[in-house]
């Protein structure tokens, strides 16, 4: 836990904690304690591995402490998912989508139908099979479905950092859902893994 | 594959964690950009650039782990608490267990009351549901009874305001009645209102209402209609369904103040039971917390002069749980003034005795830059980095105190070193606030609270220099 390197206090400013003060400090510990695993979450359904997950969630909450004093109170939420949004489309397009298997651990597709029992690879299929599922999506679909499954924002919230109707969103989130259903019930067909692993 | 299944996936995409590294690396980072303007500039595109903390760089910085250590915070989600009986007024979406085989998806808004482990009662709002194969579950609505034996099935309540055609049709009685919509996606569900019933299989629907009990034999294009039916947004300039909503919405947040007035009256009766039995049961005092690291176990670490501790969160103003952890600590909302308190007092009694060792070591600016959270970090790093062997048994004392190989003088003792009285307070932390909250909940409820995965709380180990010299094979 301790450091391997010992901080002389004259180097302490040029490692940046002459931090400011403690009522920014608080309020960004505040907003990065409530809302840091619901940012990384939905960067992971809106397509980034976990890796490029950590590095988007970093990145978010950067720009939140860059931008701290215009974030409006109780919008500090609304605020970090809009910008996560606006950050995985960049990664993305940055880097065209890898179809790799989870994480790289080498538990891939679900080419067999057998039963495993280990659960942390259950785990890992699920995520596999639901992130694959989300690809199938269009864009539009896919952000409203993931910020509402994901519990980030009400669907008011979505219709206002989307800049779109309320009605506009409630419709998109039934068409998702249609969607999601048909395209994890296409690619758990038994006939599914057995084309894909040819 | 049916809607069931695809709640499952999600279920595991929500129980998805982000590693402590990168909590710690973001949040370190996330810090110093709050502070040095360098670290974060625009890049020529315009778009944010940053200074990515890798894994190394948070190794080999002592200030930025002294930040990170601060990002230690394991909010560890736990399974949800199997609630025998409860309520939620839910605020925004959340799921919760019912019982032993029921889950439920509460959205924002809905409310869901129950005192049995098979019987639900929802007021309003939209409630999927997963229920798992055993007796007879029951949902209530005010539109009528759903049963059902192990099934996913989602129930959704309209509370009356009156669509547009029926509005427009000169219907009366604006708040006359609730209609409650159901979808099955697996298993079978037994409706019922008014003597009417229905059988419904998986992709299959109904509604129940003053019009009785309709079934319809396409769940999605039934939920479609009703959803469209009930939200109306083509007729949003009508001044009279504008009306009509105001006056619903100002209905349903009477409802929900007087909801959320019954739920604080309840806990303030259970606060009141549970002081009652306290003063009935005291004829000692409250019993001496229980540490969560066990003398066994101290005796042990004790051998190589390691500490390890639980500390629970405490910055200023306290911890403020979220509706979600209050559920997962089976608490109800009035609860969270206590724990917050109990927080920003353990952060004031801690801070108030760190800080001067702070500012003796760094100074007045560095203690007041470092915080309750980068303090003892830095202390033990610079003391060590001046006299590493005065360090270390300073730090073997305190696991030896903790073992009960050695007493424990009080913290304003002058011969306690300033690495034994850190790492004193550190490893009582936990102990403290169960005591402080003991005085709210008793004492073994305010155990139970903070030796959950679901109180907020760090862990970390400190490793020793290893066996005594002097200690023998």
């Amino acid at each position: 836990m301790a450091p391997a390197m010992l901080l002389s206090m004259a180097e302490l400013p040029r490692a940046g904690v002459s931090l400011p003060a403690a009522r920014a400090e608080d309020r960004l510990r505040a907003m990065f304690d409530a809302n840091f695993d619901v940012v990384w979450r939905n960067l992971r359904r809106l397509g980034l591995e976990a890796a490029a997950a950590d590095d988007a969630a970093q990145e978010v909450f950067v720009i939140a402490a860059r931008k701290l004093a215009t974030i409006e109170s109780g919008r500090e939420r609304a605020f970090l998912v809009g910008t996560a949004i606006r950050v995985a489309a960049n990664v993305r397009r940055r880097r065209p989508r890898r179809d790799v298997p989870l994480d790289g651990e080498g538990v891939a597709e679900p080419t067999s139908r057998a039963p495993l029992p280990d659960e942390i690879v259950e785990h890992r299929r699920a995520l596999a099979l639901l992130d694959r599922a989300l690809d199938d999506l269009p864009d539009d679909l896919r952000v409203v479905l993931v910020l509402t499954e994901l519990d980030a924002l009400s669907q008011p919230e979505i219709a206002a950092s989307l800049g779109v109707p309320l009605g506009t969103i409630a419709s998109r989130l039934r068409r998702a859902r249609e969607l999601l259903a048909a395209a994890v019930a296409e690619r758990s067909a038994p006939h599914a893994g057995a084309r894909r692993s040819t | 594959m049916s809607e069931c299944d695809v709640s499952r996936l999600w279920e595991e995409g929500r129980a998805e964690q982000p590693s402590d590294a990168a909590r710690a690396r973001a949040l370190a980072a996330a810090a110093l950009a709050l502070t040095d303007g360098e670290s974060s500039r625009p890049s020529d595109s315009g778009e944010s650039e940053h200074v990515r903390l890798s894994r190394r760089a948070v190794r080999t910085s002592g200030a930025v782990a002294a930040l990170a250590l601060a990002a230690g915070v394991a909010l560890v989600a736990a399974p949800s608490l199997r609630h025998r009986s409860g309520e939620i007024t839910a605020e925004e979406r959340a799921e919760i267990a019912i019982g032993g085989r029921a889950r439920a998806v509460v959205e924002a808004r809905s409310h869901l009351r129950w005192s049995a482990p098979d019987e639900v009662t929802q007021t309003r709002g939209n409630v999927f549901y997963r229920v798992d194969p055993g007796a007879p579950f029951r949902v209530h609505t005010p539109a009528g009874d759903v049963e059902v034996r192990g099934t996913c099935f989602r129930v959704k309540i309209h509370e009356g305001e009156m669509t547009g055609r029926e509005m427009k049709a000169g219907a009366a009685g604006v708040l006359a009645s609730a209609a409650a919509f159901v979808a099955v996606y697996e298993g079978k569900v037994a409706v019922s209102h008014a003597g009417q019933s229905a059988e419904l299989a998986a992709g299959e629907a109904a509604d129940m209402g003053a019009r009785g009990v309709r079934k319809d034999a396409d769940a999605s294009a039934a939920e479609r209609a009703f959803d469209e039916a009930t939200t109306a947004e083509g007729d949003a300039s009508d001044p009279t369904l504008a009306a009509n909503r105001t006056l619903v919405a100002s209905v349903g947040d009477y409802r929900a103040r007087i909801e959320r007035m019954e739920v604080e009256r309840r806990a303030l009766e259970q606060q009141l039971a549970d002081a009652r039995a306290r003063l009935d049961a005291a004829d000692g005092g409250p019993s001496a917390p229980k540490a969560e690291i066990t003398q066994d176990e101290w005796k042990e670490l004790a051998k190589t002069g390691t500490i390890k501790m639980r500390v629970p969160c405490s910055w200023k103003g306290g911890w403020w749980p979220p509706a979600k952890k209050l559920d997962e600590l089976g608490l109800a909302p009035s609860d969270a003034p206590a724990l917050r308190d109990a927080s920003n007092r353990l952060y004031e009694s801690s801070w108030a005795a760190i800080r001067p060792i702070c500012e003796k070591v760094g100074g007045k600016d560095i203690a007041e830059k470092l915080g309750l959270d980068g303090c003892p970090n830095f202390i033990f790093n610079y003391l060590r980095g001046v006299d590493r062997e005065g360090a270390f048994e300073q730090m073997r004392r305190v696991a030896e105190m903790r073992a009960g190989l050695r007493p424990t003088p009080p913290l304003d003792d002058p011969s306690l070193g300033p690495v034994e009285k850190v790492f004193l307070i550190m490893t009582g932390q936990q102990s403290a606030i169960e005591a402080d909250l003991a005085q709210s909940f008793g004492p073994d409820e305010a155990h139970r609270l903070v030796t959950s995965d679901s109180f907020c709380a760090w862990s970390s180990t400190w490793n020793g220099p290893g066996p005594r010299r002097d200690a023998g094979p």
